[in-house]
């Protein structure tokens, strides 16, 4: 079984602290990105962790995840490690791409994360490539791809569907639609009521759920999942979900205000899940705050650890380029540096 | 627990941030998620919130101050918790990143710093002026009507004239809140400010902005009386069509147009500049012509003439530069109608000398002198600029026109010489070249038959001489 799953009392508990998890991860990202600490760009998933968590919770370890630009609630969902993951944001030599990936760029293959990707729509070309392996090796995996409400309209989007479909590979695409593909809404983007309504187009199921639900996105994923595995094909997921944050950290968001973002606040999915653990009697307020004081412990230290870690060296730019050496790389990874040596130095 | 409020950094391409103001006291309690500040930064303003509640126990900005991102500008802590560590923490990062900061503070408070004092006593300096930051009336421009970014922005949403808002904010400036309270207490009859409904496609909202229509001017064709993008095009021809006919009456062109342009400037994406240097033969002869002709016929020829000739020379090899650039079509022209630049207190100006290529020297050095005359209504299809007689800064366009040289004839260039040092004569030459016209490979073999021609200047000029005298 998944390291965690709706269906048992102890599993709901983790989901909850996974949301908890990746909130907790991009308040702390996004502050220290404020700061100035990270290099680069980050992309906030507080908000959406509902998918992310009730999606990876129907899967089991040895599945495939394609992620997006906004991918940290995808790692974390599938089980990376918060403090490597952090340190990946800082570009540390520790950090999941040590360090030369970035916020946009994790990846652990042997996790099943295939990776978060800058491009928009580019994880279902990845999903399918995925599925296609699993399904001429004939193993009991699925590869399942995370988009978002503008990568719908992208043309690979449309070939990996129609792929995956025409071929019946075991492949799920999850379309995050927070409402808004960077500034657009997405009323102005698409021509159908639910994006979902495209997987009519390649004659496969598709759904809309409640994205802000994490059971509801848990429960259509699993269905999802079995279909795949039967060799019935791919689904199409919808998630209607919303980010709190900009698309960017210091998007000004002139596209909406903040009586919109309050109205889905009100609506939060970890507020509402944790309610309904309480009205079952699976958790108790207490319990929670010691969840949640635990959880900015595990952030804090991750921190804390990727502050500390080291850079990587220069001369690992030239690593994990090629899978076979390359002798004009070589060559050149080889040259005295321009930060020490005297090649193309000062001419006088 | 409690944390250094640092300039935050927002989005990718931020440089430095500017304190507008304020919202909560140094001493003042808040609540998380409460704002503390308003900054800006190009152009746009944020809010710092707090991360956490607490009070704001220490001040490192003043009102209208420029830090860069990631400076602290104050703490926020519970009101009892000890500080000490985030003012060591603070105030090191403010010794070390902003030494302006320090700097600016430090002669604020007339204390030079000094050595390793400097930190401290900048750090220190800076807490107590930001204490009495919001009340050190900084005795700003009196006219200036003082209104928050935000506030300014409202009150062009809103349709409020500034100057009639009183203030509330710090020191009596504008709040969004002000501007509001304004809009709400005015009249509210002036029906004109809210825009008419007009129906329109959004295609033809596209098509009205990219044309410059008025939508409210236009009639619709399209479902309900809606307008189209048809629509929108054919009222933009007829938009044309009548200003053409009223710019038989001597207006300003809105197409021609000469100015100067930075590279910060909106318009120089599409302006690239190539330069090169003229070797000495070219260089030599520019001036050497130049003198030949003034002595043996025509005294009123300055080098400006002789470049005219041999600009109008390399336009022969390259037509491709002689030619206007408009509504997404680079147009090659017949004629060579060159604009003379000339920098008139700083703002260039440009005359436009007709068919300059089938002029004499003679008739080129009289239609020079005639510039500031009638002028005349010929589009430039090139402009030359003799950069000697100038010293403005930025590049030069001259739109329609995709292409401005200016020639700098007045450099100088030492070489070893019998006794030590000899100066030369060093000419450059600038071509500024729209990017959608033309290409940087175009601009650089332009500018190479520019300097080729130059060497044979004295031919070109006695050519253009002789043979239409």
């Amino acid at each position: 079984m998944s390291d965690y799953t709706l269906e048992t009392e102890a599993g709901r508990r983790e989901a909850l602290r996974r949301m908890l998890l990746i909130r907790e991860f991009d308040t702390t990202a996004g502050e220290r990105f404020n700061d100035g600490d990270i290099p680069g760009f980050v992309h906030l998933y507080i908000g959406e962790e509902a998918v992310g968590v009730g999606t990876c919770g129907a899967l089991e370890p040895e599945d495939y995840v394609a992620s997006t630009h906004r991918g940290h609630g995808h790692c974390i969902s599938k089980g990376l490690d918060p403090e490597l993951m952090m340190a990946e944001l800082y570009g540390k030599a520790d950090g999941y791409c040590n360090g030369k990936g970035g916020s946009m760029h994790i990846a652990d293959v042997e996790a099943g994360m295939l990776g978060a990707n800058g491009i928009v729509g580019a994880g279902p070309p990845l999903a399918t490539g995925a599925a296609l392996t699993i399904d001429y090796q004939d193993r009991d995996q699925v590869a399942l791809a995370f988009g978002g409400d503008g990568s719908v309209a992208q043309g690979q989007v449309h070939e990996a569907v129609n792929l995956a479909a025409t071929w019946d590979l075991p492949a799920i695409f999850v379309i995050e639609n927070n409402q808004y593909g960077e500034a657009t809404p997405v009323e102005k983007q698409h021509n159908v009521d639910n994006l979902s309504d495209t997987a009519g187009a390649y004659d496969i199921p598709g759904v809309t759920v409640d994205g802000m639900d994490v059971t509801a996105v848990y429960e259509a994923v699993s269905e999802a999942r079995d279909r795949a595995l039967a060799g019935d094909g791919p689904t199409l997921i919808e998630a209607e979900t919303y980010r709190y944050r900009g698309h960017y950290e210091g998007d000004h968001e002139p596209y909406r205000d903040e009586a919109e973002i309050e109205q889905w606040r009100e609506r939060d999915a970890i507020e509402s899940f944790k309610e309904r653990l309480i009205e079952r009697g699976e958790l108790t307020e207490a319990e929670f705050e010691e969840m949640q004081a635990e959880v900015e412990e595990t952030i804090a230290d991750a921190v804390a650890y990727a502050k500390d870690a080291d850079l990587p060296d220069p001369e690992q730019a030239y690593d994990d380029m090629f899978g076979e050496p390359v002798p004009e790389i070589q060559q050149f990874a080889s040259r005295p540096r321009a930060d020490g040596g005297t090649e193309g130095g000062d001419p006088t | 627990m409690g944390y250094i409020v640092r300039m935050p950094k927002l989005g990718l391409e931020m440089k430095e941030g500017t304190l507008l103001e304020w919202t909560v006291a140094e001493g003042e309690e808040v609540a998380e998620g409460d704002q503390l500040a308003e900054i800006e930064s190009e152009k746009s303003v944020a809010e710092v919130e707090a991360r956490e509640g607490g009070v704001l126990r220490r001040v490192y900005l003043e009102v209208d101050q420029t830090v860069p991102p990631s400076t602290p500008i104050g703490i926020l802590a519970a009101p009892d918790a000890d500080i000490s560590d985030l003012e060591a923490e603070a105030e090191a990062d403010l010794a070390e990143e902003a030494p302006d900061v320090a700097g600016v503070e430090a002669e604020a408070a007339a204390s030079a710093p000094e050595g390793g004092g400097a930190a401290e006593s900048a750090a220190a300096s800076a807490g107590g002026g930001g204490a009495a930051g919001g009340a050190s009336a900084d005795a700003s421009a009196g006219a200036d009507v003082k209104a928050s970014p935000r506030a300014e922005k409202r009150a062009e949403e809103l349709g409020v004239d500034l100057s009639t808002v009183e203030g509330t904010g710090p020191q009596g400036a504008i709040t969004a809140d002000d501007v509001e309270t304004a809009a709400e207490s005015a009249p509210a009859s002036d029906a004109s400010t809210e825009p008419a409904d007009v129906k329109a496609s959004p295609r033809a909202e596209k098509r009205a902005e990219e044309l410059g229509v008025d939508l409210s001017t236009v009639e619709g064709t399209g479902p309900q009386g809606a307008i189209t993008a048809d629509d929108v095009e054919a009222a933009a021809e007829a938009q044309e069509t009548a200003a053409a006919a009223a710019e038989s009456a001597p207006a300003a062109r809105d197409t021609g147009e000469i100015r100067r342009i930075v590279p910060d400037d909106a318009a120089a994406y599409r302006h690239e500049r190539a330069t090169a240097v003229a070797d000495e033969a070219g260089a030599t002869a520019l001036f050497e012509t130049t003198e030949a002709v003034r002595s043996a016929f025509e005294e009123r020829v300055t080098m400006t003439d002789v470049l005219a000739v041999v600009a109008s020379a390399a336009l022969a090899d390259h037509p491709i530069v002689n030619a206007t650039y408009a509504e997404g079509t680079h147009q090659l022209h017949e004629s060579r109608n060159l604009a003379l630049a000339v920098d008139i207190e700083g703002e260039p100006t440009a005359g436009v000398i007709p068919d300059a290529d089938e002029l004499s020297i003679t008739e080129l050095v009289e239609a020079r002198q005639d510039l500031g005359g009638d002028g005349g209504e010929a589009v430039p299809t090139f402009t030359l600029a003799n950069a000697g007689e100038t010293d403005a800064e930025g590049r030069l366009v001259n739109e329609p026109a995709v292409a401005a040289l200016e020639v700098d004839p007045t450099g100088q260039r030492a070489v070893p010489g019998n006794d030590g040092v000899d100066l030369r004569p060093l000419v450059t030459a600038s071509l500024t070249y729209d990017t959608r016209a033309l290409d940087g490979a175009d601009a650089e073999a332009f500018l190479e038959s520019f300097f080729d021609h130059a060497e044979r200047a004295s031919e070109l000029v006695l050519g253009s001489y002789r043979g239409r005298e």
